[in-house]
């Protein structure tokens, strides 16, 4: 039995940050994955916050920076369109070769990675304690911390009972193809919404690259009576790309649900989609994911043996982030319950709140009308929303 | 590079290796798997934790309560077979 400091199940973009960063604090660290090359096949939009933002868990790579992000576009069917320019909005990355240069960073801090390997369940001491993770092939990784971070299907959190599996309403099934056509390849992201494109969930197209686009779509909660998220998806290259040629196709889960409130059990901890800290309106996550394993990590580091002190990670995330989420949930259920006209007169208020291009390196002041306006606009969705969950 | 150890865990399934529909089903639910992308999604959102996915491998095992939840969700429509009882 091999004994490390920290087993980090999971060796995607959380796992491979909190492996990298335990293992920066001076321990010794494995990360499991079970897929069997790092990084691929890659399960995500690959839009995240800017380069100052990821600069705060590593120095990020221009290699890793597929397309620099100049702002938003939301459409609603074919009537309606906003757009707006966001300075400094973030970036699209090459997923793969961001999650390669983190494995490469975590190995010279002296990681080991193994990959290929199922993890089966938590192994039990003589005393009842949690000491590692088993592997299919009968071995077993000890660890004194063990961190679940793999993803979705979060099994860790679920044999330490933090998490449970998703219900259908809390999971939101997604495809992405990576195609070759200029159609809105402006720079900006595309969201389409509405009744005759996708519902209810939106369609993407983000800027990959010269004349390639990554087109995709999210439908929340897998209603049974609507047909699969790749009808709408296909459907929508068809008539909006016709004769364009899709490289590739991906599909994954993301949870589009509030995470739960303690994020760790004696000596394991879940970040990222398996604690289900992912944005429930967006289904972003990378940013998420990484604040979570900085937390996490810094958790560890500092406990020095105490498992309670692990919990300051739940209390942090909580105060935050958990907060966050609540109003991103409250958000998409309205979205969600609303019809066309009624997204469309709130994307038109809320677009009304800004004038000219945002720059998020600057403090933003929302004007008072508008936003007022806004809310007023909201308040009774929310509030019916409120009570329908209340009761 | 640090240690990096690969292939360790156990011989990888490949899609040769795949089993006949029959084989691998349980309540009647099977994955076809030329066409699942091993995405997990199933995974996610079963109940029972009965569905294991790997490299480029998955299948239904004992413990299916045949609820359905992996056929709604499947974004390929992989998973096929079931009574649907549980639906």
């Amino acid at each position: 039995m091999k004994a490390y400091d920290a087993v980090v199940v999971g060796g995607s973009i959380a796992g491979l940050y909190a492996g990298m960063k335990l293992a920066r604090g001076g321990m010794s660290v494995c990360i499991i994955d079970r897929k069997s090359t790092v990084g691929i096949p890659v399960r995500c939009g690959e839009a995240t916050g800017n380069m100052t933002e990821l600069a705060r868990f590593f120095q990020p790579q221009k290699s890793w920076v597929a397309r620099e992000i100049g702002g938003c576009a939301l459409h609603i069917n074919d009537s309606f369109c906003v757009k707006q320019a966001v300075r400094d909005a973030g970036v699209v990355l090459h997923r793969d070769k961001l999650e390669q240069g983190l494995a490469d960073e975590a190995g010279k801090l002296g990681a080991t990675i193994l990959l290929d390997a199922v993890v089966t369940g938590l192994h039990e001491n003589h005393y009842g304690k949690w000491d590692g993770v088993a592997i299919e092939n009968g071995s077993v990784m000890a660890g004194r911390y063990i961190i679940g971070a793999d993803g979705c299907e979060s099994k860790v959190g679920q044999w330490a009972g933090i998490t449970r599996p998703l219900s259908l309403d809390e999971a939101a099934s997604s495809i992405e193809y990576h195609v070759e056509s200029d159609y809105c390849n402006d720079g900006f992201l595309h969201f389409f919404m509405g009744s005759s494109v996708i519902m209810p969930g939106y369609i993407w197209v983000f800027p990959k690259g010269d004349k390639h686009v990554l087109a995709g779509g999210c439908l929340y909660g897998c209603p049974r009576e609507t047909p699969k998220v790749k009808h709408f998806v296909d459907e929508f290259i068809k008539r909006r790309m016709p004769g364009a040629r899709c490289h590739s196709m991906i599909t994954g889960c993301v949870p589009v649900t509030l995470c739960p409130r303690e994020l760790t059990k004696r000596n394991v901890l879940v970040i990222g989609d398996a604690a289900r800290q992912s944005n429930p309106l967006s289904a972003g996550g990378i940013m998420n994911a990484l604040e979570a394993a900085d937390l996490a990590a810094n958790a560890v580091l500092a406990c020095n043996g105490d498992h309670r002190k692990l919990k300051v990670y739940s209390r942090q995330w909580a105060r935050n982030q958990r907060r966050q989420q609540k109003v991103f949930r409250l958000l998409r259920d309205i979205v969600v319950n609303s019809s066309d006209n009624e997204i469309t007169s709130l994307a038109r208020r809320a677009s009304r709140l800004f004038k000219g291009e945002i720059d998020r390196s600057k403090p933003f002041k929302l004007p008072v009308m508008a936003t007022f306006r806004l809310i007023m606009n909201v308040l009774p969705k929310a509030i019916r929303h409120c009570r329908a969950l209340a009761g | 590079m640090g240690k990096i150890t690969g292939k360790n865990g156990r011989m990888m399934a490949t899609s040769n290796q795949k089993k006949a529909p029959s084989e691998s089903s349980f309540a009647g639910l099977y994955i076809d798997q030329s066409i699942c992308t091993f995405c997990a999604g199933c995974s996610s959102v079963c109940p029972v934790m009965a569905i294991q996915v790997r490299d480029s491998s998955s299948e239904i095992s004992g413990g299916c309560i045949d609820c359905g939840n992996c056929v709604t969700f499947c974004p390929v429509s992989a998973i096929k077979g079931g009574s649907g009882a549980g639906q």
